[in-house]
């Protein structure tokens, strides 16, 4: 399964090259609960192994993962787990624990199901570009095929019940993955964000361990997950995005009209470190990446395929560069090894 | 993590801050944070339920008087209201009522209503449990007609109307 999804790029970060989009991707998730167990924090080892027994089961007789790869959480070595974070199959949480927990991904990995991380289920369907609603037909489906052999944990007051007040009513998490550097440029990244939280939208940085915003990729989400529907909340969020979008745009029509000799200087200075850099860390990488996009997408700069960037944002990360290697390698080595492979597809 | 600034408290808010395209994360305790003017009740951040659960602590004394440590266990699973306000997680289903009077609270703080409009199972609710949340949401909507809450009629309305769909579709199965 690894050695597949190394030599392969994952279907949400495939953009055909005439789009040149803002929204990378986007994905939504739901949580949900068996209503005869303890949530997985407060279940024994023998309960989150029965979970797991029957969430395979079920999720066995759905079209999306009936011929899914399972892997068992015990089986994965660190660099496993790492690497399925970085692919944004599992979340940071999930792979920290000890207890017994499991995950089911799609051959193409547009869907994954995390089975005791917070709740008993966490399923997700990540897709390319601005593509919330679909996102949400695809996880609506595949969610009422799930739950006619799981008895869901439901209260018609507060809706789908989980582990942590935050997530129950619909458990649903729409986020969509932004391309922001004007706005960061511009320094009004800040007050998009302050706008966006007051009414429930949280807008988060993506790379790195905690929430800085390495490569000018942030995540938007919403933060409400009961009192709207389904529908509303995912349509409210693909409106804000949009609106994000809009500002972007502006900015970056702005900054090639007004400041076109400084982009062209930024993205050329960038593609000259990558190309030739000898040592180079997962964090000046990223930006120096994100650089290049900008360059692309402003088409002041047409050395590179904005796949190969898109790529290399996901294939430079300490994981995947100990998978490609195929053994584990120190900080300093994978710094040289990072700089040796932006080399050759630059 | 203790408050770097006051040196004495939890740090309970976290928050990002972004100058030159630098990005910073800075932690500190809510006092601290109320000092600096920093917002710590905007709606529905995560901040929000922390806050919420940090004052459950520091309200654990005043929760007892007011009757709420009497029944402090959900039956179902032991877990009380103490390791609640310690985890910020509930342990089963169940907590839901166990702690119902706890949760109204930090569920207005975080979500935006509190009453599901969204999906249903198909299998639920059972017909007997759906026909009793009927009989009670009638009576709420014509308390709502009366006081004009026009808002909360639609909702209740709304999930009438989604209530007794349900009814009839489990009753095509």
């Amino acid at each position: 399964m690894f050695e597949k999804m190394i030599h392969h790029r994952p279907p949400w970060l495939v953009t055909p090259p005439s789009t040149k989009p803002i929204a990378i991707s986007s994905r939504i998730r739901l949580a949900r609960n068996m209503s005869d167990l303890p949530f997985p924090g407060r279940c024994s080892d023998k309960q989150r192994t029965e979970v797991i027994s029957r969430v395979i089961k079920a999720a066995k007789k759905t079209v999306l993962l009936q011929k899914a790869e399972i892997l068992k959480l015990d089986s994965l070595s660190q660099i496993d787990r790492q690497f399925l974070v970085e692919r944004h199959l599992v979340s940071p949480e999930f792979v920290q624990q000890e207890a017994p927990a499991a995950v089911i991904i799609s051959n193409d990995e547009t869907c994954s199901l995390m089975i005791n991380e917070e709740d008993h289920i966490r399923m997700q369907i990540l897709r390319s570009e601005l593509n919330l609603e679909e996102a949400w037909e695809m996880i609506n489906k595949f969610d009422s095929e799930l739950e006619k052999s799981l008895p869901y944990a439901f209260s018609s007051k507060y809706g789908y019940l989980t582990a942590c007040p935050t997530n129950v009513g619909t458990g649903l998490r729409a986020s969509a993955m932004l391309h922001l550097p004007a706005l960061v440029h511009e320094h009004k990244i800040g007050s998009v964000m302050s706008a966006v939280g007051k009414i429930g939208i949280a807008v988060r940085g993506l790379y790195g361990e905690s929430s800085d915003s390495k490569g000018n990729m942030f995540q938007i989400s919403n933060q409400v997950t009961l009192g709207q529907d389904e529908k509303n909340i995912v349509n409210q969020l693909h409106q804000i995005v949009l609106r994000i979008i809009e500002h972007e745009n502006k900015l970056r029509e702005a900054l090639i009209a007004n400041k076109p000799h400084q982009i062209k200087n930024d993205v050329g200075r960038a593609y000259g470190t990558l190309k030739y850099a000898e040592i180079l860390t997962s964090e000046e990488a990223t930006d120096l990446l994100s650089s290049l996009l900008i360059g692309v997408d402003l088409q002041v700069f047409d050395e590179v395929d904005r796949t190969v960037v898109n790529e290399l944002l996901i294939d430079i990360q300490p994981a995947h560069l100990q998978k490609m290697k195929g053994k584990n390698l120190t900080a300093e080595q994978r710094d040289l090894y990072r700089a040796k492979i932006i080399r050759k597809r630059l | 993590m203790i408050c770097p600034f006051w040196n004495k408290n939890e740090a309970t808010i976290h928050f990002t801050e972004i100058s030159n395209s630098k990005m910073e994360e800075t932690h500190m305790c809510e006092e601290c944070a109320m000092k600096k003017g920093i917002e710590t009740s905007l709606p529905f951040s995560f901040g929000d339920i922390l806050s919420a659960i940090t004052k459950g602590i520091e309200n654990l004394n005043q929760f007892e008087n007011e009757g709420f440590l009497e029944n402090p266990e959900c039956s179902a699973c032991g877990l009380t209201i103490k390791d609640f306000i310690k985890q910020g997680r509930l342990g089963c289903p169940e907590c839901y009522e166990a702690f119902a009077d706890a949760l109204k609270d930090i569920i207005k703080n975080v979500q935006k209503s509190p009453n599901h409009t969204g999906k249903i199972p198909k299998i639920f609710p059972r017909p007997k449990d759906a026909k009793r949340r009927i009989k009670e949401l009638e009576k709420n909507l014509n308390d709502a007609v009366a006081e004009e809450r026009y808002e909360d009629c639609v909702a209740f309305r709304d999930e009438i109307k989604r209530l007794k769909q349900s009814i009839e579709s489990t009753q095509n199965v």
